[in-house]
């Protein structure tokens, strides 16, 4: 029976692929060491735009050939106010460019000027090597290191040290537990139910906050504010799985990358904290299925966030208080109590 | 009509759903096609597979498992057509609801004709509207080129003109189009679906198929007065499939042996639910509810009128949604029992982030059965905003979603369907428990016999037959007294007071004729004779006089309210 699985490991092998989704340029070369925040492709993406209508404006005549009045071309920069397009009628009659900007079409009767370039970076996330490049589009990013994967993120990364203020896997953060010593570290702690702890972690401001869990109520706030946020059992008043609450204790004042991404179930591009360690690993197996022995995690209900040993996948089906009849699965938690859940409430740790 | 042994064909259909994907069996037993049996698999279209077929063969394998018929060849290839051995299939069809919604950008040219109808084109796939373009759209070019630029729409869907009509701001929209298109790296340009003006659709295909894919709908709006979508829904549906398709691996090659042109579950749904709409009496119109994990469809035919809408809520993924669509309250208002409103909301959180997770405990349950009815109700009010001939009379309703069909007892079920849908006058439901409908949908592209037997054969669940009659009266007044004759000539009476659900002594499978005297101004059905008896059957559920009221209103003050969700459900046996 396929389990799905969740990465929360002391020591792993991490690779990504950093891709441009069209092509572009990219920025680095094969065996290059990169930090999170580098540049791994990037390609230029339409911004804003300005449509300057030279025939209407120059009231040209139907028979006045663009290619007559025009003083630029399409690739070329203008600066505002620069003359665009003339036309020596009786009187002279100049279209002048509206704002700074690059002519990236001209058509028909009209100048479209780009005002503001964008510019579409894919930037590596963690610190690594680059092992493979793909020509175009981006590259492969490796590392060794602790990999604990959430649940939710607000679509921020950062990089920075590790600050551990867990005292125990259910603890909850509150404003007392905020100060300025803190600013510029990611800030690892329990659950939070405050919208004024989330505006206070970001107007220190931290670089960043990993929490065992959160109340949905503070999503929308989560996702406006400037730091990433990363969400590691979900939401509710939900305990950090011992598994991680070890790693994440242990590597207090180390450098970590901070992916907050806001998970995508058809994309590979799930939250994660990446703990880089000089010390060579194995790739974990992305999928598995569920056996005797393995560490499981609860993901809803009211044991959610807990964790333990599989103990074993009763054969046939059980009932539960719901009503719902389903296969089901023993666990010995880690405080000694065995409990009986829905395998399909589980995800392994591994 | 009774499928000749020449013509007779077994027939795999496979669901690639956001949860489960099904591979669902028919064929040929005693002359008649039937529902043999549905394996099933997690999906795996997304990570960490990202392949269809990974969770294809899970399924295959579970149904061979179920039939003992081997489907797969040494080298794990379907075997089609069937052999003589009876491995394999004759036939695969192939529908989907899983992966990522697309973004559609509509244009039309007068809000409250073109725009609307290509609104309402837009709700039959899964899809989200993310900007529309039309006559009264007063921002400046740039400004809309910008939004296009910005949002990045996989389909642009553009309407407008009677065929013969307007042509100049169809013409300059297709021009922003095209601008769009060519500041676009090509991988990132929409597909267009024009289906406005058919006197210059070649000019506008001419124009944009120099930079994207361009199809030609018939127009959905010929005439100012005449409508017609589906032309443009299944064209839709088809870009929708490719799109999906492309993305997907697996899915291409699967679509390259299918019989059929791969479907969005949601219109093969659809299209079986049109099918019975000209099966069934078309005075009344049949109803097709589907609550998925990320999606809840609603599908009516009633007469001319056809109806598909897509909406992007549903039981596991899209449970969060919903609380974008409306307040907590407005789902904590159906819980039986007292759960703190922010834990509901966190539940409902944590669940849309595990779609596939069982409720262990009664009040895990009660979240989510209140989240269903919420998405039903969301779902019929936006159906009905788009489109309003249709009413609230369907005969018969069909649902399907495995958080209704799969509840712990088939009250529960009933309970759900008539304060999520609420239905008005009399109706027969029917439970999908298998989810076939949508693959009856996807075979009668080929084959119109197998759907109508199978639809006959007893492979939907009959749940009850339900008269929802409606008054003005006020709680406990009288406003109907009915009368079932049984078979054996006994009978019983009844009185039935407003505000009350009474379940009629009527067996499963069981026939009695009905025999009701509304009072009070009480109306029963608007499209029924007033005087008569009707024959109705028992439903698992029996018959059910759901004299609540509609719409359904329930006390503002908590307790009352819990006794009397307590006390409707202990009427219904559940």
């Amino acid at each position: 029976m396929l389990a799905p699985v969740t990465h929360i490991l002391a020591l792993t092998h991490i690779r990504r692929r950093r891709l441009l989704p069209f092509p572009g340029k990219v920025m680095v070369r094969l065996g290059q060491a990169v930090n999170p925040m580098d540049v791994i492709a990037q390609a230029p993406s339409p911004g804003s735009h300005m449509i300057i209508d030279v025939r209407r404006m120059l009231r040209l005549p139907v028979s006045t050939k663009m290619e007559q009045v025009l003083k630029v071309h399409s690739g070329e920069t203008v600066e505002k106010d620069m003359p665009i397009a003339e036309f020596e009628g009786i009187f002279k009659r100049i279209a002048r460019a509206p704002e700074n900007g690059t002519v990236v079409m001209i058509q028909g009767g009209r100048v479209v000027l780009e005002t503001t370039p964008e510019m579409l970076q894919v930037k590596s996330g963690f610190t690594g090597e680059v092992t493979e490049i793909i020509p175009d589009r981006g590259a492969w990013v490796e590392t060794d290191g602790a990999q604990v994967q959430g649940v939710w993120g607000n679509d921020r990364i950062e990089a920075g040290l590790l600050l551990s203020r867990l005292n125990s896997p259910d603890d909850a953060l509150d404003a007392k537990r905020l100060d300025v010593s803190m600013r510029g570290g990611i800030v690892a702690a329990g659950h939070c139910s405050s919208s004024d702890v989330l505006k206070m972690a970001a107007d220190i401001p931290l670089r960043g906050l990993i929490l065992s869990s959160m109340t949905a109520d503070l999503v929308p706030l989560a996702e406006s504010l400037p730091i990433p946020i990363l969400v590691v059992e979900g939401f509710g008043n939900l305990p950090l799985n011992t598994v991680a609450y070890k790693i994440i204790t242990s590597s207090d004042q180390r450098d970590i990358c901070l992916l907050a991404n806001h998970w995508q179930p058809y994309a590979s591009n799930r939250p994660e904290v990446i703990i880089p360690l000089n010390a060579p690993a194995d790739s974990p197996s992305e999928t598995t299925e569920f056996r005797a022995g393995q560490m499981v995690r609860v993901t809803v209900g009211k044991n959610a966030g807990r964790c333990g040993k599989l103990s074993q996948v009763r054969p046939g089906v059980l009932g539960f208080a719901s009503g719902v009849t389903t296969t089901a699965a023993d666990l010995l938690l880690d405080d000694g109590t065995e409990i009986c859940v829905p395998v399909s409430n589980l995800d392994v740790l591994e | 009509m009774t499928p000749s042994l020449i013509d007779a064909e077994s027939v795999l259909a496979i669901d690639f759903g956001s949860v489960n994907t099904r591979a669902l069996l028919f064929d040929v037993v005693e002359g008649q096609y039937n529902f043999i049996a549905a394996g099933l698999a997690p999906c795996t279209m997304g990570a960490p597979y990202f392949d269809a077929l990974e969770s294809l063969h899970i399924a295959l394998d579970h149904l061979r498992k179920i039939t003992g018929r081997t489907l797969l060849d040494d080298e794990e290839v379907l075997i089609l057509p069937g052999r003589d051995d009876g491995t394999g299939v004759d036939r695969l069809v192939i529908t989907f609801s899983a992966g990522e919604e697309l973004k559609i950008v509509v244009t039309g040219l007068l809000g409250d004709v073109s725009l609307e109808s290509v609104e309402r084109a837009a709700s039959s796939a899964y899809a989200r509207v993310v900007d529309s373009m039309s006559l009264s759209d007063r921002r400046r070019s740039e400004v809309q080129l910008d939004a296009l630029l910005k949002t990045r729409p996989d389909l642009i869907l553009m309407a407008g003109g009677t065929d013969g009509g307007a042509s100049k701001t169809i013409f300059r929209l297709a021009d922003l189009i095209a601008l769009t298109c060519r500041l676009l790296p090509r991988e990132e340009r929409p597909e267009i679906i024009y289906a406005g003006n058919q006197a210059i659709a070649a000019k506008i295909k001419e124009g944009l198929s120099k930079w994207t894919t361009v199809h030609v709908a018939p127009n959905l709006r010929p005439t100012i007065d005449l409508e017609d979508p589906s032309p443009a829904q299944n064209i839709l549906s088809q870009a929708v499939a490719q799109i999906r398709s492309r993305r997907t691996h697996g899915l291409e090659g699967l679509s390259g042996i299918s019989s059929a042109p791969t479907l969005p579950t949601a219109a093969a749904f659809g299209r079986m639910l049109r099918f019975l709409g000209q099966v069934y009496d078309t005075s009344k119109g049949v109803l097709g509810a589907d609550i998925g994990a990320s999606w809840t469809t609603i599908a009516a035919a009633s007469g001319k009128t056809y109806a598909l809408n897509v909406t992007p809520i549903g039981s596991g993924a899209g449970a969060a949604e919903i609380l974008r669509q409306c307040s907590l309250a407005e789902i904590t208002r159906w819980l039986p029992g007292h759960i703190q409103p922010e834990e509901v909301r966190d539940r409902i959180f944590q669940k849309s982030l595990h779609p596939a997770t069982l409720p262990e405990t009664q009040e895990d349950l009660w979240i989510e059965h209140a989240v269903a009815r919420q998405a039903m109700r969301l779902s019929m009010a936006q159906t009905l905003s788009r489109w309003p001939n249709l009413g609230y009379s369907f005969e018969p309703m069909l649902v399907s979603g495995a958080v209704v069909t799969h509840a712990p007892t088939p009250q529960q079920s009933l309970m759900m369907i008539l304060d999520g849908l609420q239905p008005i006058g009399m109706s027969t439901i029917i439970l999908d428990q298998n989810g076939i409908t949508p693959a009856l949908g996807a075979i009668a592209a080929f084959n119109s016999i197998l759907p109508v037997q199978v639809f006959e054969s007893g492979a939907y669940l009959p749940l009850a037959t339900v008269i929802c009659p409606v008054s003005s009266a006020r709680e406990g007044t009288p406003i109907l007294h009915a009368r079932l004759e049984y078979q054996n000539g006994e009978e019983d009476v009844f009185e039935v007071v407003k505000g009350s659900l009474l379940v009629l002594p009527l067996r499963f499978g069981v026939t009695g004729n009905l025999y009701m005297q509304p009072l009070r101004g009480t109306t029963l059905d608007p499209r029924l004779r007033p005087a008569g008896g009707f024959k109705i059957t028992g439903g698992m559920c029996g018959a059910v006089i759901d004299a609540r009221g509609r719409p359904l209103s329930l006390p503002a003050e908590d307790a009352r309210r819990r006794e009397l969700l307590k006390k409707w459900a202990m009427a219904l046996g559940g």
